[in-house]
């Protein structure tokens, strides 16, 4: 027996069922946005469904899968993004795994340990053609490459200690960093890709010099004696100054992409800031001891040049006793610009005419405690008349005998004289004594009316600028103490933070199991994932 | 009228288990469905009463021992179910706290000792009546499954609560026992036979002494 | 329509609770044969038990399909997201060192489910045409027994009781898993109440004659 066929309302709950997951799927698979494939070194902190990948902190999208290339020497890393973020995806896109970075020079990502890591993703420049297979950074890019600022290269021979993330400073002012670091295509130089932000980038002209300021460096030289420290983590990871020499103007501006030179050392950035098409023969009638050929040459205490060499081949004649010494000139530090480098006749003019307003070039000294000495141009209103003279192939300029070897003669007769006191005999003639008095008084007062003499107390204060209250010296150090307290400072407030929330993580403290020991003695990174074992 | 009530039983009559379909015991296997034809459920008192003290035995364990272990910010904190429901009751969650305490401390308890008043009636120890057996009986039967929703609460929250560092929940020992006590009861409970209850019940009444004697061993 | 059971046959049936003996008797459709002695329910009658049972079983396993494919819930707390299936509940329990648990679960709520309405799909679909599809009374012999460890409705509950302990905590939101799977529960229910268990052994017993 069978019952008649009849269509059972009770069918139309099947159907919905199907037709509503049929819908569902549908809407699913729909909202799928773009696939990409990145490569990794490691796929550490990376899982699959649950890695989310992230742009300036908003979530775009997710880690799908995870396996090993074909090569199986990376990892290729499966992302989804959600549909309307798939103009992210372009040629020149970033991606870098954000997790906890601890170094001495960085401390970062911390916020990770909470969350889990994450991948970043730094979108390439806004008209670049869609792509969807990139390389993975290993590491973090110093900055985004939307940040503005001006982005420059220094070309140096040797790596050196600098590295990427290493500070750019301007005055002690932090305004930069390198961001990367490559052979040149011929293999001869190592560029460095600079970045300085936007605040600072009217620094950087044409006449701008940048330097490496790592490690200590303490110099003896015509200057004074220089202890340079740069910050604590200049010394850790490198760093790089710039500035214009003195007396320098201000060049034309400069564009992303422009190249300047990487030098060792402020020395040779300031020397090279030269341009010294002059040359000058100096003949000096003095002994030269605290001269040498990184002594500086200046016009009144401006730096104006370098000195070439200091040899008796420079002059012909072996009986002349007078010491030569040459230098080098950049005329363009004493006049005005003429749009030229090389030595014009209007600058030899220059010079002759000053010459004979008494322009002389005398040895003056730098600093009494290491008693080294410059050349220095300067104005001698009681000069004896010269000129610009030829001895060889070079051009004399006239010197003058200064300072210390005519006061050295003078304190030598002085004592002579002293010496020559019959002390018994004042006693007896006192009138004898004080004529020998007066002619003491006199010679004292001829002295001290020498010009060199009242330079010393200038000299003096020079030296005790160099190494006093407000010296560079003493800047120097206050600002590496300064730095110094603060990164103890920050140091502490990590610690602080550590301690109160996750400190179980790192320091092992607060659980009550000791089988939790055992999981804490490893790696800071997280776990995610249902690992744990009690 | 009881002399109206003939029991399949005494006829040599087996209603097969599985199908329901009435056949001569002899028969051994029943033709529709081939299940094993019996006219009681062979021991079974004697096997309602083993798991039942399985059971029991498994009880108090099951509520000391954790049943989940909170790993918050390396703090570890045991869970038992005790816990659990003071704690849903102290923040204020009165209906699942209730629930808890119901599915997981009640029910078992209720359960085993239902069971156990059953055995004792079955055996002659007690004398109810049939229809509060009957609805103890029901009502046991369909209470016993309620009991997994905490070991089902366990499973979804080990499984979520994988925080990393932040919080994570792992399962404890207390989990495997009470999950035991609860397939225990249910098993004692499906091997009871209730028809051994109405036949303690007529052999008390004794109207019509029955000769045969029922087999409860067979 | 077949009048369940066939008229004119002489069976008996007895109440599974006294064990009294009636003969059985044919029944109008949606009424129920109650047992003389105790009141208990022997057999019923349901209304379209063969159509409901199918539609409902189907229903009910298309339904676990996309239980499935979608999340239960969904926890977000530090911008942390985690999301439950029953699967990953399944598989949280075995990895974290207690497989039996995780064993018992995927029994309970995934197993026992498709045996359920995957048996009951299987012999009653046939059956609305006269015709007994091979192994049906092993089958329905595995339905049965199935029948009291299906615990879908429990996980349900326990969604319910781990979503109120979460909320405090996180923010949690509802996905379409968790109504699929309360679909499940709803008509696995109705498809086992949609047939008496004698009325489908007896058609069986019927289409296979």
């Amino acid at each position: 027996m069978r019952k008649a066929q009849r269509w059972n309302v009770v069918w139309v709950v099947p159907i919905i069922a199907i037709l509503l997951g049929a819908w569902l799927l549908y809407d699913n698979f729909a909202a799928h946005g773009p696939v990409a494939h990145i490569h990794f070194e490691t796929a550490e902190e990376i899982y699959a469904g649950k890695t989310e990948v992230r742009c300036r902190s908003v979530k775009v999208g997710m880690v799908k899968d995870v396996k090993l290339a074909n090569d199986l020497e990376s990892v290729v890393v499966t992302i989804e993004l959600h549909s309307s973020s798939s103009e992210l995806l372009r040629k020149g896109s970033r991606f870098w795994v954000v997790k906890p970075r601890l170094s001495a020079a960085e401390i970062s990502g911390l916020g990770t340990l909470i969350q889990g890591s994450y991948i970043e993703l730094d979108p390439g420049p806004p008209k670049s053609p869609l792509h969807d297979s990139f390389n993975g950074l290993e590491k973090p890019p110093a900055t985004n490459s939307s940040v503005p600022g001006l982005r420059i290269e220094l070309v140096t021979e040797q790596a050196g200690l600098l590295k990427s993330g290493a500070l750019i400073y301007y005055r002690g002012f932090e305004v930069g960093r390198i961001e990367d670091r490559k052979l040149s295509e011929n293999g001869e130089e190592v560029i460095y890709e600079a970045f300085i932000s936007a605040e600072f980038s009217h620094l950087v002209c044409k006449n701008t010099r940048f330097w490496n300021t790592n490690g200590i460096e303490i110099d003896a030289s015509s200057q004074g004696i220089m202890l340079r420290t740069p910050s604590l983590e200049a010394m850790v990871s490198g760093g790089v100054s710039f500035g214009r020499t003195a007396g320098m103007p201000v060049g034309k501006d400069i564009n992303d992409g422009a190249r300047f030179t990487l030098f060792s050392n402020k020395e040779s950035a300031t020397h090279s800031a030269f341009n010294p098409t002059l040359r000058f023969l100096l003949l000096f009638d003095q002994s030269v001891r605290g001269l040498n050929t990184s002594s500086s040459v200046e016009f009144r205490g401006i730096p104006v040049g370098n000195i070439s060499r200091i040899s008796h081949d420079l002059i012909d004649d072996p009986s002349d006793q007078r010491i030569p010494v040459l230098v080098e000139i950049d005329p363009n530090r004493l006049l005005p610009e003429d749009g030229t480098d090389d030595a014009t006749e209007a600058d030899i003019e220059f010079f002759q005419k000053e010459i004979q307003r008494g322009l002389r070039a005398g040895l003056k000294t730098t600093s009494l405690v290491t008693s080294s000495v410059h050349i220095d141009f300067d104005y001698y209103p009681n000069a004896a008349p010269a000129n610009l003279g030829f001895a060889g192939a070079h051009t004399t300029f006239p010197t003058v005998s200064t300072g210390f070897a005519q006061m050295e003669s003078q304190l030598a007769s002085l004592i002579d004289k002293l010496e020559g006191l019959p002390i018994g005999e004042t006693f007896t003639s006192v009138a004898e004594a004080s004529a020998e008095t007066k002619e003491m008084a006199a010679a004292a007062r001829k002295l001290m009316e020498d010009p060199a003499f009242k330079d010393l107390p200038k000299e003096f204060k020079d030296t005790m600028a160099s190494i006093g209250p407000r010296s560079e010296l003493q800047g120097n150090i206050t600002v590496t103490l300064e730095e110094l307290r603060s990164t103890l400072k920050s140091l502490k407030a990590v610690a602080d933070l550590l301690e109160e929330k996750p400190n179980a993580i790192i320091f092992g403290r607060g659980g009550k199991d000791d089988a939790e020991d055992d999981a804490e003695d490893e790696k800071i990174v997280p776990t995610i994932g249902p690992k744990h074992r009690n | 009228m009881k002399a109206s009530f003939i029991k399949a039983a005494e006829k040599g009559l087996a209603s097969c288990h599985t199908c329901g379909k009435v056949s001569d015991v002899n028969l051994v296997d029943c033709p529709r469905c081939s299940s094993h034809l019996y006219l009681r459920k062979p021991h079974s008192i004697i096997r309602s009463i083993a798991l039942m003290a399985a059971a029991a035995a498994l009880y108090i364990p099951s509520h000391i021992l954790p049943i989940l272990t909170v790993t918050e910010f390396g703090q570890v904190t045991h869970n038992t179910i005790i816990s659990g429901m003071i704690s849903f009751w102290d923040t204020g969650a009165y209906p699942i706290a209730i629930v808890i305490f119901t599915a997981s401390i009640l029910i078992p308890f209720l359960k085993i000792g239902a069971l156990s008043w059953l055995c004792a009636a079955a055996t002659g120890k007690v004398n109810p009546s049939p229809s509060t057996l009957g609805k103890v009986y029901w009502l046991t039967e369909l209470l016993g499954r309620w009991s997994m929703v905490d070991i089902f609460v366990v499973g979804i929250l080990v499984s979520i609560v994988q925080l990393g560092n932040y919080m994570t929940i792992i399962p404890g020992p207390g989990a495997l026992a009470f999950a035991a006590v609860v397939v225990l009861t249910m098993l004692a409970a499906m091997q009871f036979d209730p028809r051994l209850l109405w036949d303690r019940l007529d052999h008390i009444n004794n109207d019509s002494p029955s000769s045969t004697e029922l087999p409860n061993d067979s | 329509m077949l009048t369940w059971p066939k008229p004119g046959s002489h069976g008996k049936s007895a109440c599974h609770f006294c064990d009294t003996l009636h003969d059985a008797i044919a029944l109008k459709e949606g009424s129920a044969a109650r047992c003389t002695r105790c009141d208990a329910v022997i057999y019923q009658n349901r209304p379209a038990s063969l159509v409901r049972a199918s539609a409902f079983s189907l229903t009910a396993l298309i339904l676990m399909v996309l239980t499935h494919l979608f999340p239960f819930l969904t926890m977000d707390v530090a911008s942390l997201s985690r999301d439950l299936t029953l699967m990953g509940a399944a598989n949280a329990l075995i990895e974290a060192d207690a497989p039996i648990l995780g064993t018992s679960i995927i029994l309970f709520t995934i197993v026992a489910p498709i045996i359920l309405a995957g048996g009951i799909l299987y012999v009653c679909s046939p059956l609305m045409f006269g015709k007994s599809p091979p192994i049906a009374r092993h089958i329905a012999k595995w339905i049965y027994r199935t029948e009291p460890w299906n615990m879908v409705e429990v996980f349900i509950l326990g969604v319910l009781v781990s979503l109120l302990k979460l909320a405090k905590v996180s923010e949690v939101q509802f996905d379409f898993g968790f109504w699929a799977f309360f679909g499940v529960m709803l008509c696995t229910a109705a498809a086992i109440a949609g047939i008496d268990r004698g009325e489908l052994w007896d058609r069986l017993e019927v289409a296979e004659k």
